[in-house]
């Protein structure tokens, strides 16, 4: 019964596809991967301006929030600046095989020199404090944009979050510094320009990297009061936590050849937490 | 037909409507599988339903298609599987077909079969190069070769 690509589809293809509307090929466009994207801003001007257009950018970004499209995994690491994409081959997670692609691709830099600091990441971009300013890269598309540091918040001791402002529909970089505990500036990536901000901060922030969960910017030292730690015995102290894709995970390295992580999905006090396994430190690089 | 429902109330006669293709087919809808169209929705609500609807952009064989696709849609007690498996097989046709799919879908405003074909067609692109898609679209503006060199500097990567 069907026929695919026969003369007579030819034909009809040349009335139809000429009906098809910019709303209708941003509808099919939306569920492609970055990959397929860029190869077909080579079709002609039309898609190419399209697949450039930001509503394009933002429906694509739902669907892969909403889970339609499966997102690529990646690790980002800075200093020096290198990203590894990873994509399990058929069989998963547990397979005897056990094998994945894995590329590698270290992203160009204005200046070589610069030792990116990774602040933190939001809807698949990364930012970076580098001398002199912030970076935010698209690991996805490769591209970086350099912005200009801030010059309201003076001080040595800076501490830096990356997150989305709904409110304002901007991705915002915040910066301040602990020697005035009141002292804030917001960087609109939109709009390209810092805004000093009075903050009210119950203490001190020892931990300068904010982590972006759930719509909201979290500090090391705030998170127990707004959320459960996981139970463990001892003197325990947390060191850090990040984000894999919706989760947070919690870890601690008390125990020297040991790393403890837990990871949640749920914002509450009280949440469950898993424990993801302990892995000796032996053998990772940068340990101790 | 579905007696086995629990519901008290008298069956009332089902309230049809009729829809006119391009090329002068009429189809019988029942009211509750038309509403899955929000055009039709809002055509209903102001009373504009009584009379045979003129869809000038949909010709009969599409129709037919989307007055089945909107009946399965609205059928009751069909589990989630077995529609899945039903709009597989109602998709499983060459992709003019379903741009003519997407376009009823578009213009009628059926979220469900908009969603459907749209990723069918994005499955069926994803691997194309530039040249097969310019093909599937009858695209023929091209980028000169010069004009090509510019994108292609500006993200060289994708040919990694």
């Amino acid at each position: 019964m069907v026929t695919r690509g026969g003369q007579g589809a030819h034909d009809r293809a040349s009335s139809v596809a000429e009906s098809l509307t910019e709303d209708i090929l941003i509808e099919i466009l939306s569920r492609l991967l970055v990959k397929s994207l860029m190869q077909f801003k080579y079709v002609n001007k039309r898609w190419q301006s399209l697949i450039s257009d930001p509503g394009l950018a933002k429906l694509h970004l739902q669907r892969l929030k909403a889970g339609d499209i499966n997102p690529s995994q990646r690790i980002v690491m800075s200093s020096p600046l290198e990203t590894m994409d990873y994509e399990q081959l058929d069989g998963g997670i547990g397979d005897n095989q056990g094998s994945a692609m894995v590329k590698f691709h270290k992203p160009k830099l204005d200046n070589p020199s610069w030792q990116p600091d990774f602040v933190g990441s939001c809807d698949g971009l990364v930012c970076f404090v580098v001398r002199g300013g912030v970076l935010v890269y698209n690991p996805t598309i490769k591209e970086s944009r350099n912005l200009n540091s801030s010059d309201t918040v003076i001080g040595h001791e800076f501490f830096h979050g990356f997150g989305y402002g709904s409110a304002s529909d901007h991705h915002k970089i915040v910066r301040g510094n602990r020697t005035k505990y009141y002292q804030m500036a917001t960087f609109s990536v939109k709009s390209g320009a810092w805004r000093e901000i009075q903050v009210k901060r119950e203490s001190q922030l020892a931990y300068h990297r904010g982590v972006y969960w759930k719509g909201a910017l979290h500090w090391l030292e705030q998170f127990p009061k707004v959320l459960s730690v996981p139970k463990v015995g001892g003197d325990i102290i947390f060191e850090g936590f990040r984000i894999h894709g919706a989760n947070l995970f919690i870890y601690h390295g008390t125990n020297n050849d040991l790393i403890e992580a837990w990871i949640t999905n749920e914002y509450e006090r009280g949440g469950p937490w898993t424990k993801l396994s302990s892995v000796s430190t032996e053998g990772i690089p940068g340990c101790k | 037909m579905s007696s086995s429902s629990s519901s008290s109330l008298p069956p009332c006669p089902k309230k049809m409507i009729t829809l006119k293709s391009s090329d002068g087919e009429t189809f019988q809808i029942e009211e509750t599988a038309a509403l899955q169209s929000k055009t039709l929705e809002n055509m209903i609500d102001e009373n504009c339903a009584s009379t045979p609807i003129p869809l000038r952009s949909i010709n009969g064989k599409i129709l037919a298609k989307v007055v089945e696709f909107c009946n399965k849609h609205a059928e009751v007690g069909v589990d989630a599987e077995s529609l899945h498996a039903w709009d597989a097989e109602f998709v499983n046709v060459e992709y003019t077909t379903l741009f003519d799919y997407i376009l009823a879908a578009n213009f009628l405003e059926i979220p469900t079969l908009l969603d459907l074909a749209s990723g069918v067609v994005g499955d069926m692109i994803k691997g194309k190069t530039p040249d097969e898609i310019r093909k599937m679209f009858n695209i023929n503006d091209a980028f000169s070769p010069e004009e090509e060199e510019e994108v292609r500097r500006a993200n060289q990567w994708a040919f990694e």
